[in-house]
């Protein structure tokens, strides 16, 4: 089988880690080509060519990465194309497709994207060329109901491409049902990968460390989070939780509703007072640094989330997960981490209390947390089988 | 008695306020009540038209801060700049008026506001649902000042009140004024249809004066305007709460949270609602209530088949806890206290 992935952005993100770690289930004998888009110049893949490098190398032996240049103004289009330039975007979507044909894509056996961004030019790429290998279009979000991809979508009900439409979690995949077209869908849950060294909960630590790891984009919820711990820092002090540290980066570039986002953040720093707690942005550090670090983990997303990556590398790491638990995060926070319903932030203080002062409670669910995330593991490879099986 | 320097005060305003009823003049004397507790000292304006303050703007000079009840309380003001912090309670950022002139005197008048908004400190929405109304109608969001805080009231007095499923007719509150988008008719309607689906005598109170016409199995009370105590005790002995609004955004009317559900829920009274506005926010499915897709008898009938004695034992339960946990105005005392702007 000779396989190309695309990958769909430059960047190391959760997106990027999830696919490397599912390449490493696959069959080592194949051939894979791993196209990785560039914008400007190619060392913006260095951070993502290391880590492919050293997660993969030693045991593919048929495996290569290729640098592909994506347009930078299309890169940038949000997903709801709110900053789209139509005009603009059609040319740079005209211009890929002639840079493709450099690249003898007919040569494969199957067509893998991680995502919308490179999902769409592949699709219109092959369709054109009237390519009848599998395309699988693995969608890392729940598929945009808005113009212009809801008009994209259709497009799915008369594709001749053998389509295989794949989603992080039962939740995705349910709203995969809506759109699928032609298509068949597969649940496809993220493998762990990382290796995360499991921690004990020590209950007699004097001071606890709050964890939120995410991209910094308003939907992640980190603003929400730094309100609690400013509105209730007294009362998480008593408790030993004077501190939070905020891992993560505008990564992906794209112009949208995250502009000026961290800057809102350190802003909303000075708006209220946080004598008793310090804050700290951390951008570059490994996931098993940060789950080495942090006591607890808040995943604070505000929208529903198609899988939570960040709570799966908690649970293997021993650190309690507090979660909004919407959409696809469910399927893991409902097995051992402690859900909150959104905006009630003595909700979210009386959970902390729960964790730091019922010790044994907080060892029991960390370990159906661990035996959840093994279980999604398990999930990940017989996945990864059952979708190559159909291919 | 040394009276406090303005310099050092926070001034107040609102459209409303006691002997007037209603929820704004609730929620002032409730932010009254809170800075008299955190002894932050504070002078109360109470204005009556927006005409008025255009007329004669609020001096703001030798004030520290200011909150506005209601927002259009900050939009005509003379003197220093001082921050400024907005309540949004839900409607009112609709700038609609049923008067085709002050409709059109908004719609002319809503760019300026929305940039004013932007600039002020603090702005609270009491739902999500109401911050994405006022996005969609071209404000611009900023995490650092715009906040969405579920209302909190005054939960002084609250206490459990155990009520039996199959005790006596099964009784239904519908707290909230006539007008169109609060939907008693769909009240009364569902009430019907409840009866028709269990067989079992159903009695509603309303806080209306108006009347319906005899329906079998269905006892209609028109409360009118029942005193605060009156209606306390009418609630509480509730099975459950209505809440049934309709989402009239284009009439200028939606339910921004549901008040109403949160003073069932001082008493464990779970209340039932329609997925409209800001309700699914504040109901949570089997925590403080249920929601209800239509008061049709077969979605009636799904919603009551569901409830065993036992279960709505703990759901008055966990209605009584959920509401004095995380709905008392200690929310206000949190974000107050912490307002750089205000800080003692």
């Amino acid at each position: 089988m000779k396989l190309a992935i695309y990958f769909n952005s430059p960047s190391l993100g959760g997106a990027e880690r999830s696919m490397v770690h599912q390449i490493a289930l696959m069959p080592k004998n194949w051939k894979i080509s791993v196209f990785v888009p560039y914008l400007e110049v190619v060392s913006e893949i260095t951070e993502l060519d290391a880590f492919l490098r050293k997660t993969l190398f030693a045991t593919f032996p048929f495996i290569e990465i290729i640098p592909l240049q994506y347009p930078a103004a299309l890169y940038s289009q949000s997903r709801f194309g709110s900053q789209a330039k139509l005009f603009e975007v059609g040319l740079d979507l005209l211009h890929f497709q002639l840079h493709l044909r450099h690249f003898n894509l007919q040569q494969y056996d199957a067509h893998w994207c991680n995502g919308n961004k490179i999902g769409l030019p592949l699709f219109l790429f092959l369709e054109k060329e009237k390519c009848r290998r599998p395309f699988v279009w693995h969608f890392r979000d729940y598929p945009e109901s808005r113009f212009p991809y809801s008009a994209i979508w259709k497009l799915f009900a008369h594709t001749r491409l053998p389509l295989f439409l794949v989603g992080n979690s039962d939740s995705v995949c349910s709203v995969l049902k809506t759109i699928k077209g032609r298509g068949q869908i597969f649940r496809l849950y993220n493998p762990a990968g990382e290796s995360l060294k499991f921690r004990p909960w020590d209950g007699n630590k004097k001071n606890f460390k709050m964890g939120l790891v995410s991209m910094l984009a308003p939907w992640k919820g980190l603003h929400i989070a730094i309100q609690y711990h400013q509105w209730l820092a007294k009362e998480l002090s008593t408790l030993g939780v004077k501190e939070v540290c905020i891992y993560g980066a505008n990564i992906y570039r794209t112009k949208g509703e995250h502009d000026n986002y961290a800057h809102s953040l350190r802003d909303l720093l000075d708006k209220f007072t946080h004598e008793t707690c310090r804050f700290e942005f951390i951008t570059n550090a490994s996931p098993p640094e940060i789950f080495s670090n942090i006591d607890i983990l808040f995943h604070s997303s505000l929208r529903p989330e198609p899988f939570g990556r960040v709570i799966l590398e908690a649970y293997m790491s021993g650190v309690p997960v507090i979660s909004f638990s919407e959409g696809g995060a469910a399927e893991l926070v409902n097995f051992g981490g402690y859900p909150i319903l959104k905006h009630h932030p003595f909700a979210y203080y009386s959970v902390i209390k729960d964790i730091i002062e019922n010790g044994d409670r907080t060892s029991c669910k960390i370990e159906q947390a661990r035996a959840r995330g093994e279980e999604i593991n398990t999930y990940a490879k017989s996945d990864m089988e059952k979708l190559i099986r159909n291919f | 008695m040394t009276s406090t320097p303005s310099a050092q005060k926070v001034l107040i305003t609102t459209p409303d306020y006691y002997p007037k009823l209603g929820g704004l003049s609730r929620f002032t004397q409730n932010i009254e009540h809170v800075l008299t507790k955190l002894k932050i000292p504070y002078d109360l304006h109470v204005w009556n038209r927006y005409q008025d303050l255009i007329a004669s703007p609020i001096s703001t000079n030798a004030y520290k801060a200011m909150i506005n009840i209601h927002f259009l309380g900050g939009m005509s003001t003379q003197g220093a700049q001082i921050p400024v912090l907005n309540f949004f309670h839900g409607s009112e950022i609709l700038f609609y008026s049923p008067n085709f002139f002050k409709h059109m005197i908004k719609k002319i008048q809503k760019n300026r506001m929305l940039r004013k908004i932007e600039a002020d400190d603090l702005n609270i929405f009491i739902s999500e649902y109401t911050l994405e109304k006022i996005k969609s109608l071209g404000f611009r969001q900023n995490v650092a000042s715009d906040l969405i805080v579920h209302n909190g009231i005054d939960c002084h007095g609250a206490r459990f009140v155990s009520r039996e499923l199959n005790a006596g007719p099964f009784t239904l509150i519908c707290v909230a004024r006539d007008v169109p988008h609060k939907n008693l008719d769909g009240a009364v309607s569902l009430a019907k249809n409840l009866y028709r689906a269990i067989q079992r005598p159903i009695k509603l109170m309303l806080t209306t004066t108006r009347t319906w016409p005899v329906s079998e199995g269905v006892e209609l009370v028109s409360l009118g305007t029942p005193s605060h105590d009156s209606l306390k005790k009418f609630v509480s002995e509730a099975h459950y709460n209505l809440l049934l609004s309709l989402d009239h955004s284009k009439l200028g009317f939606f339910e921004g949270f549901g008040l109403s559900a949160l003073e069932a829920g001082m008493f464990g009274t779970p209340t039932l609602a329609f997925p409209t506005g800001g309700l699914p926010e504040n109901i949570h499915h089997g925590i403080n209530g249920h929601l209800i897709q239509s008061n049709h008898i077969h979605d009636v009938e799904a919603w009551f088949q569901q409830l065993t004695e036992i279960n709505y034992r703990a759901l008055r339960v966990s209605t009584f806890e959920h509401t004095i946990a995380n709905h008392s105005l200690e929310i206000y005392e949190k974000i107050l206290t912490n307002w750089q702007a205000i800080r003692l």
